[in-house]
């Protein structure tokens, strides 16, 4: 008797629901009944583990759009980034589109720099998207920025408001003394209450809990690779904008800068061939740490020849 | 028994130190900066040894600086020594092999490197012919040619230390190793007086039953190296397997208390030392899924009365099998463009590959390199084929292992190492160990991926999460516990 085969895994389970999201015109269901057809029949045997994994709580695949059990879906960044690969490339520019629609705005241009970075073909088709998306960020950070500067400006007027009713107080108060014959004391040095500093705002965030710091090193360690990947391919515009944000994150150091000579040291040096320690030799990519309270924590080495 | 202890886990890629700082105080591992600054714990001092012969003397070069190092006229590196070492101190006296004992590395023949070249696999793939299949045929050829070959002439070519290279590297290594442990411990971070009193204990792969291990030459030389390099072994038993110590490390999580309950986390065993009635017998198996191989570890324990922790000695089956990672890594180097496979050979540094792993073999998601992405094309498949492959070939030694406990029922199932980070191997372990059997009543899993995403458990089959420190750092946690020591049998260092 031939043997039964084996129906499809789980990740293929996940993977064909994920590129019908992606591809349909129409919004789908994971379940239930009705037009059209659900992307799963039943929420049992293999479904159930394919279904538990798209709608996972840690990294949902899918998020639902409306209430109740046959709620349409729609995909979430991490979801398209796993059909990606299996999408055909003529409709990765248009479900690209669609869905970025439904992020913010800042989610949306990051998503969109993703999607042209994996999928170069889709780069004219998003274009405008993207265009649009940066520019409405540009508008939004204006605005903000506007809108702290008169915030600022008032508080400031506030500030200066207070004091002079104060000193007016003061004044008022000394010449009613002075009229009743008394003597104004000489202000109290030791007595006076101790001047509250405050943190400068300049203080970096620094992650505190295990959680905390686990999640900075797995966002950096992920920036730093990508920032490799624009050096070695040389775009430049795209390792600037990398470094921007690199340098912005608490603890982050670069090590090295290319053209430089330095004498190697093997623990942040690599080289394609046999360095003795102290031998001088050139730098031609950067390498970064991650300075944490334990110490530095090497990203990447230093490319030297 | 010795107040304070530390435990070094000699791994073949990366060494890792517990210690115990007294005689009832929870063991700990010694993490610093100055062992690697490549690991997010700093746990892991890289094992790997480079020699720098453009000087005279030539200069050793260690840690994180003897990584990424590349072979030349002035250069050696020397990145699995422990291998070469046990190979060498076999050749040293022929000694009786226990049935467990990998058998040394045989030399493969013209048609083996012929299959298994990447050469041999571009062609099979432009033929169509799956991975799998080529998997199979290698492991045929394999097969055939271990049964063919003549007997080993034991005793051919007598070597002693001093002839050893692998010995002398690892002297120099046990001095690096002393010289940064007792830095990190006088630096105040550990704070612990007299640190250069506090004997050693080393944990080896499982070569021979427990009290054999002492006496096994490769285990003698590795003592000896320590010794020269001013390491004082511990009395008691200065030799553990590393599955026994990391089952230990994993199940009392390195702490050390007097009561059994606290000591053992209020686990299975616990219970099973409170109530022997109505539980007569525990057992645990570990696999820990390490870089170059796959140890095993069956712990069985029949409680005949009321018993103190001190009286528990485990039945224990181990077996140790030259299938680690580094197998994958070669199965997916066979199925890659040849310029990537000259980056990740060539170029790629120790940080590449420690990202790369978990990226795509736990989370399967693309890895950039200069030659394009990894992972995000056609190559997907074919990387999917290989975990499978390997995990399937892990699936056998794992079948292969549980088949001698036909009737046995197991309470736990802990799986350790790097490799079992990767979910399909998670899968395939799980579904071998629990074949035809009653399923475990508890798993211990270590997190998967960067991301470290947990595992959901059952009320069933509840899961306990390992973290980073006890996936990696078990067998140092476990050897430095006072689990060892207490009442047991000594087994000491054969008197010369």
């Amino acid at each position: 008797m031939a043997k039964k085969s084996a129906g499809p895994s789980i990740d293929e389970l996940v993977t064909q629901a994920l590129v019908r999201i992606a591809t349909a015109d129409a919004p789908q269901r994971l379940t239930g009944k009705g037009d059209p057809a659900p992307l799963f029949a039943s929420a049992a045997g293999a479904n159930k583990a394919a279904l538990e994994r798209l709608q996972n709580e840690a990294e949902p695949l899918v998020v639902t759009t409306g209430s109740g059990k046959a709620a349409p879906v729609r995909l979430t960044a991490a979801g398209f980034a796993l059909a990606l690969p299996h999408l055909p490339p003529e409709s990765v520019g248009g479900a690209a589109k669609a869905l970025a629609a439904t992020f913010h705005l800042a989610e949306r241009v990051e998503f969109l720099q993703e999607i042209v970075s994996r999928s170069p073909d889709s780069t004219a088709e998003l274009y405008s998207v993207q265009e649009i998306a940066g520019a409405e960020l540009q508008a939004e950070t204006e605005a903000r920025v506007a809108k702290a500067v008169k915030r600022r400006e008032a508080d400031d007027r506030w500030k200066s408001l207070i004091e002079l009713q104060r000193k007016q107080r003061i004044d008022a108060l000394t010449r009613e003394l002075e009229a009743e014959g008394g003597k104004v004391p000489p202000p109290a040095a030791n007595n006076a209450p101790p001047e509250r500093t405050r943190e400068p705002h300049s203080e970096p965030l620094v992650p505190k809990t295990a959680a905390d710091v686990g999640y900075h090193r797995q966002v950096v360690r992920r920036l730093v690779s990508s920032w490799a990947q624009q050096w070695d391919h040389g775009k430049h515009e795209g390792r600037q904008a990398m470094e921007t944000a690199l340098g912005g994150m608490t603890g982050m150091r670069r090590i090295g800068s290319a053209g430089e000579t330095v004498a190697f040291d093997g623990a942040v040096h690599e080289s394609g061939r046999a360095v003795s320690e102290g031998e001088r030799v050139k730098v031609v990519r950067p390498g970064w740490q991650l300075i944490e309270e334990e110490g530095p924590l090497t990203l990447l080495k230093t490319r030297v020849e | 028994m010795a107040d304070r202890v530390f435990c070094i886990d000699l791994g073949s890629a990366f060494t890792k130190v517990g210690l115990r700082r007294g005689r009832r105080a929870n063991s700990d591992l010694v993490t610093d900066s100055r062992l690697t600054t490549l690991d997010d714990l700093r746990l892991c001092l890289p094992t790997t040894v480079a020699i720098d012969f453009s000087s005279t003397p030539a200069k050793p070069i260690f840690g994180d600086a003897a990584l990424d190092r590349r072979p030349g006229k002035t250069m050696r590196v020397f990145a699995n020594w422990k291998k070469e070492l046990f190979a060498e101190a076999a050749r040293s006296e022929a000694l009786p092999v226990a049935s467990q004992t990998a058998p040394p590395p045989r030399t493969p023949s013209r048609l083996e490197s012929l299959l298994n070249s990447n050469e041999f696999l571009h062609f099979a793939t432009r033929y169509g012919v799956a991975p799998t299949d080529v998997a199979s045929l290698q492991k045929l050829l394999s097969s055939a040619a271990t049964i063919l070959a003549p007997p080993p002439a034991a005793g051919s070519v007598v070597m002693t230390t001093a002839d050893s290279d692998a010995f002398k590297v690892a002297v120099l290594f046990f001095r690096h190793l002393r010289r940064v442990v007792l830095e990190v411990c006088r630096a105040g971070k550990i704070d612990i007086p007299n640190p250069e009193l506090i004997p050693a204990r080393l944990s080896v792969p499982a070569f021979a039953p427990e009290k054999d291990l002492s006496s096994h030459r490769g285990c003698r030389w590795l003592v000896e190296a320590m010794q020269r390099a001013e390491w004082t072994p511990v009395d008691h038993r200065p030799i553990v397997s590393e599955p026994y110590a990391n089952a230990i490390g994993v199940l009392t999580r390195g702490s050390n208390c007097t009561r059994e309950k606290e000591m053992l986390q209020n686990g299975l065993l616990a219970t099973c030392l409170s109530e022997p009635k109505t539980h007569p017998e525990y057992r645990a198996v570990v696999i820990d899924v390490g870089a170059f191989t796959v140890d095993f570890a069956a712990l069985t324990y029949r409680p005949e009365g009321q018993r103190t922790l001190n009286e528990v000695e485990f039945e224990r089956h181990e077996l140790s099998v030259p299938l680690g990672v580094s197998e994958l890594d070669a199965a997916v180097l066979g199925i890659l463009p040849h310029r990537q496979v000259a980056y990740l050979r060539d170029q790629a540094s120790a940080n590449d590959w420690m990202a790369f792993r978990p990226r795509v073999y736990s989370e399967r998601q693309f890895f950039p390199t200069p030659h394009g992405e990894i992972c995000s094309g056609d190559d997907v498949k074919g990387i999917g084929y290989a975990i499978q492959n390997y995990a399937d070939r892990l699936s056998e030694q794992t079948a292969a292992f549980f088949s001698t406990f036909p009737d046995a029922s197991f309470k736990e199932l802990i799986l350790t190492g790097g490799g079992n980070t990767i979910p399909a191997i998670q899968d395939a372990l799980i579904s071998a160990a629990e074949a035809g059997r009653e399923k475990f009543r508890k798993v211990h899993l270590p997190a998967v991926g960067i991301a470290g995403m947990q595992r959901k458990g059952t009320s069933q089959q509840p899961v306990a999460v390992l973290d980073g420190r006890l996936t990696r750092g078990a067998t140092a946690l476990g050897g430095s516990g006072s689990f060892f020591d207490m009442d047991r049998e000594p087994y000491p260092l054969p008197t010369a």
